[in-house]
């Protein structure tokens, strides 16, 4: 659905995007996930065709950006991270708009701008001014334009920044929606957590080069090169400490806050014999777990921080 | 005390050490060069160079001065309201009269400056001939006290709108009151008088209410530098008019401070005007309506140009216009023609600036507003979807030309003067300058629209200067090849040259087209 070779796109000296590779299939929820100014946004515009790169091809649809740009917009909704409203319009004045500019005339056309204010949980506000909605009512207007078309392959930048707990959610409920209507959406957000809720994959971005870039549970894997394991015993903690620094499998022994934190040694993945071991010197376990890794202590350790 | 005006001293640096202002000061230094290297390659056909020279230079700096200041002054204080930055200010320790002083006073200052600048270079003028060196010294006075109060007026208006077009709307209103009731009043003052010595034989006494009439028509900007660039003009340059217009400035700038706390307590909550477009649709005709086919001609004739509301209002006001004229053609009034010819050049004017007016608001919007990436991201052409704005915008314009047409044919005044363009001698020569002179008015809407996507404010006073200058620089063109060629003759010499000026001007507005779009596009990127 969506193909990148080698994008590469420069300001100057400055290298925003460093040919990146990626293939997104049909269906497919895509994090991108980097700190500020690392190419995100850049990666996005060049793939909206918004702006041309430097060097690389991409495809959308099979579509090259550089000979059908008319027909990518056609089959691309994008969001950018701030994008300006008409004051002057209401709701359904400004989505009318915009869906005759993507030639949804007749009496059809009021239909699917109510159906997609009610997508976006926003029917109550088609008469009201857009300069009167709050912020993440603009955003969830401005995601009700991008849908109006009904595009294959969605770019949203940031979209749930600066929105209240409830919209968030709200939001993320939205891209699970639209993984399950076969969109392919590239979405990139700070927020970390709620990415791994909804993306079915991720790529890490730092400094314009695509550092990581699969399957969530691929990432998480890569990440995890040392399992930790969590343990609590009810009685004697540092002697069950000193057992397991001996024990063959663990590398580190930590207790913090009344846990113990066992690090186990590289490529390491069956420890059965660790809690057999607790049991059978008489320790009662109270806790006993693998620590999670989630998306953001994989960003941390996959990445190192810098910026351009 | 030094911290009130923090904001004064930053503004002042971020002037100095910004390029643009600097250019914008050497662009007008070069326009002045160009006026007077105009007026020097004239003189062997017109006297007193000087004064012509001056005189094109103060009246360019007046009409400057207020079309620009309209957007530079007014939107001092709005555009902080606009951007919630005003309780930030506040919240920083910066206090009420810091924040007038750091944003009004810097741009007044920058104001101030391009008149300074101009000061030793107009002194010229008195070396040429025709003018004199108070004469000089009483302009800058005058335009000095113009721009205070100018930069008062639209301080006030700032402070108590919400938002910078109601503070420019605001502001419009006032300067009309400021130029209209001065010269109507001296009008009504010259005819009463003129009235009584007809009637009674004798000069009527001066009593308080004609002396009241009299006053106010000298505390306009205008009256005053038409009685100052009069010949053997003698009295003080502290003038009625500049110690009215610097006194109603400083009296504005103490409003603003009395008043900053109550306008600006509460966000910008003002709904957004949409003019006479309403939003019900019980009265269909100023109701938006549904969407039409093409939707970016649907959205700048309502949006931009006003919609029906405002096209009846252009139709009233043209229409009105062209009745007036008829009405005094018919006159058997000696000065018929005359006013006549005022009301003619007006109608004109006011159709330009009123083209160029929608169609930078046209691209200003989407600049302002930040939806150019929306748009660019449409199906469509970016040339389809500017031209299309375009063509709305230009909509709701359509009546001002239209009957500016009929007007033309209905008048026999008008009818008169084209036949005879058509028929006389050198009728090739007049259809050249004709062409010309629609160029030049078709100039001003070109770089309108094309300063629009660069400049926050003032787009179309630029373009109104950028189009004297270009004049200027054109026509000195002209006289130097009619000096090179010695003289006007052969007859085809002077065809030849405006049809060159106007290839010279078609050149221009192409590059103007070429250039928006390109701009067009570079913004929808960003």
């Amino acid at each position: 659905m969506i193909e990148t070779r080698q994008l590469t796109k420069r300001y100057g000296h400055l290298i925003a995007v460093n040919e990146i590779n990626l293939s997104l299939k049909e269906g497919d929820v895509f994090g991108f996930i980097g700190p500020n100014g690392s190419g995100k946004t850049t990666t996005m515009r060049m793939i909206a065709t918004l702006l041309a790169p430097d060097y690389g091809e991409a495809y959308v649809c099979g579509k090259s950006i550089y000979n059908d740009p008319r027909e990518i917009r056609r089959l691309v909704g994008y969001m950018p991270d701030f994008f300006g409203v008409y004051d002057d319009m209401t709701v359904i004045e400004y989505l009318e708009f915009f869906a005759s500019a993507y030639r949804i005339n007749g009496p059809g056309r009021r239909k699917v701008c109510e159906e997609k204010l009610e997508l976006v949980d926003m029917a109550f506000k088609r008469d009201a001014m857009v300069n009167q909605l709050s912020r993440g009512q603009t955003q969830r207007i401005g995601l009700a334009r991008t849908l109006l078309h009904e595009p294959q392959v969605l770019l949203l930048d940031e979209p749930a920044s600066g929105l209240d707990p409830r919209a968030r959610i709200e939001i993320r409920n939205l891209l699970k929606k639209l993984g399950e209507l076969k969109k392919t959406v590239i979405v990139s957000s700070h927020i970390l957590p709620e990415l791994a809720d909804v993306c079915t994959r991720v790529g890490m971005i730092e400094k314009g080069n695509l550092i990581v870039d699969g399957y969530v549970d691929e990432v998480m894997r890569k990440a995890r090169q040392q399992i930790m394991l969590q343990i609590r015993v009810k009685e004697n903690m540092e002697k069950a400490a000193a057992l397991l620094q001996k024990h063959d499998l663990v590398s580190n022994v930590d207790i913090v806050k009344g846990t113990i934190d066992a690090t186990l040694k590289a490529d390491t993945f069956d420890y059965s014999s660790i809690p057999t071991l607790l049991i059978s010197e008489g320790f009662q376990l109270t806790l006993f777990r693998e620590e999670e890794v989630n998306l953001e202590t994989a960003f941390m350790s996959l990445t190192k921080g810098l910026v351009q | 005390m030094f911290g009130a005006f923090a904001l004064l001293e930053r503004s002042l640096r971020v002037d100095a050490r910004a390029l643009s202002p600097h250019l914008t000061r050497m662009g007008l230094l070069g326009a002045i060069y160009f006026s007077l290297c105009y007026s020097l390659t004239t003189s062997f056909m017109f006297g007193a160079p000087g004064l012509r020279f001056f005189q094109g230079i103060a009246y360019l700096d007046m009409t400057f001065m207020t079309l620009l200041g309209i957007g530079f002054f007014s939107t001092s204080i709005t555009e902080e309201k606009e951007e919630d930055t005003l309780g930030l200010m506040l919240m920083a320790g910066i206090s009420p009269l810091g924040i007038i002083a750091g944003k009004s006073g810097g741009r007044l200052w920058q104001s101030l400056l391009l008149i300074a600048v101009q000061y030793p270079f107009v002194l010229l003028a008195v070396t040429m001939g025709g003018v004199m060196h108070t004469q000089v010294w009483s302009v800058t006075v005058a335009l000095f006290a113009y721009m205070v109060f100018l930069a008062g007026f639209g301080l006030l208006c700032s402070t108590l709108a919400s938002r910078s077009q109601t503070a420019s709307a605001w502001m419009v209103l006032g300067l009309l009151i400021y130029f209209v009731v001065p010269s109507f009043a001296a009008t009504w003052a010259m005819s009463h008088a003129t009235w009584i010595i007809n009637q009674r034989g004798i000069t009527p006494p001066p009593t308080l209410w004609w002396r009241l009439i009299e006053g106010i028509g000298d505390i306009c900007v205008f009256h005053q530098m038409g009685k100052i660039l009069s010949t053997g003009f003698h009295e003080t340059a502290f003038s009625i008019q500049v110690i009215t217009n610097a006194l109603t400035g400083v009296f504005c700038v103490v409003l603003s401070w009395l008043f900053f706390g109550v306008a600006t307590r509460s966000p910008t909550t003002e709904i957004v005007s949409r003019g006479l477009v309403t939003r019900s649709r019980l009265i269909p005709l100023f109701s938006a309506g549904r969407t039409w086919i093409n939707p970016f001609v649907w959205k700048d004739f309502y949006f931009v140009s006003g919609g029906a509301g405002m096209l009846l209002i252009r139709i009233a006001y043209y229409g009105g216009l062209s009745l007036l004229a008829l009405a005094i053609e018919n006159k058997n009034d000696p000065n018929a023609m005359s006013w006549f010819g005022s009301i003619f050049l007006l109608f004109w004017v006011s159709v330009t600036i009123d083209a160029a007016r929608v169609l930078s608001r046209s691209m200003q919007d989407e600049v302002r507003g930040q939806t150019l990436a929306s748009l660019m991201m449409l199906p469509r052409s970016a040339n389809g979807i500017v031209y299309s704005k375009f063509a709305g915008a230009m909509l709701g314009w359509l009546p001002d030309p239209v009957i500016g047409l009929i007007f033309m044919v209905v008048s026999p005044a008008m009818r008169e003067g084209i036949e005879q363009m058509f028929n006389e001698q050198n009728g090739v020569d007049s259809i050249a300058v004709f062409a010309m002179l629609i160029l030049y008015f078709a100039l001003i809407p070109h770089f309108a629209a094309f300063f629009a996507l660069y400049v926050r404010w003032g787009a179309v006073a630029l373009a109104i200067g950028m189009t004297i200058g270009t004049y200027f620089v054109l026509m000195m063109g002209i006289n130097i090849c009619i000096l090179v060629t010695g003289g006007m003759r052969p007859i085809s010499t002077p065809s030849l040259l405006f049809a060159g000026v106007s290839v010279a001007l078609l050149c221009i507005c192409l590059a103007c087209h070429i250039g928006l779009l390109l701009r067009v596009q570079a913004l929808g990127a960003k």
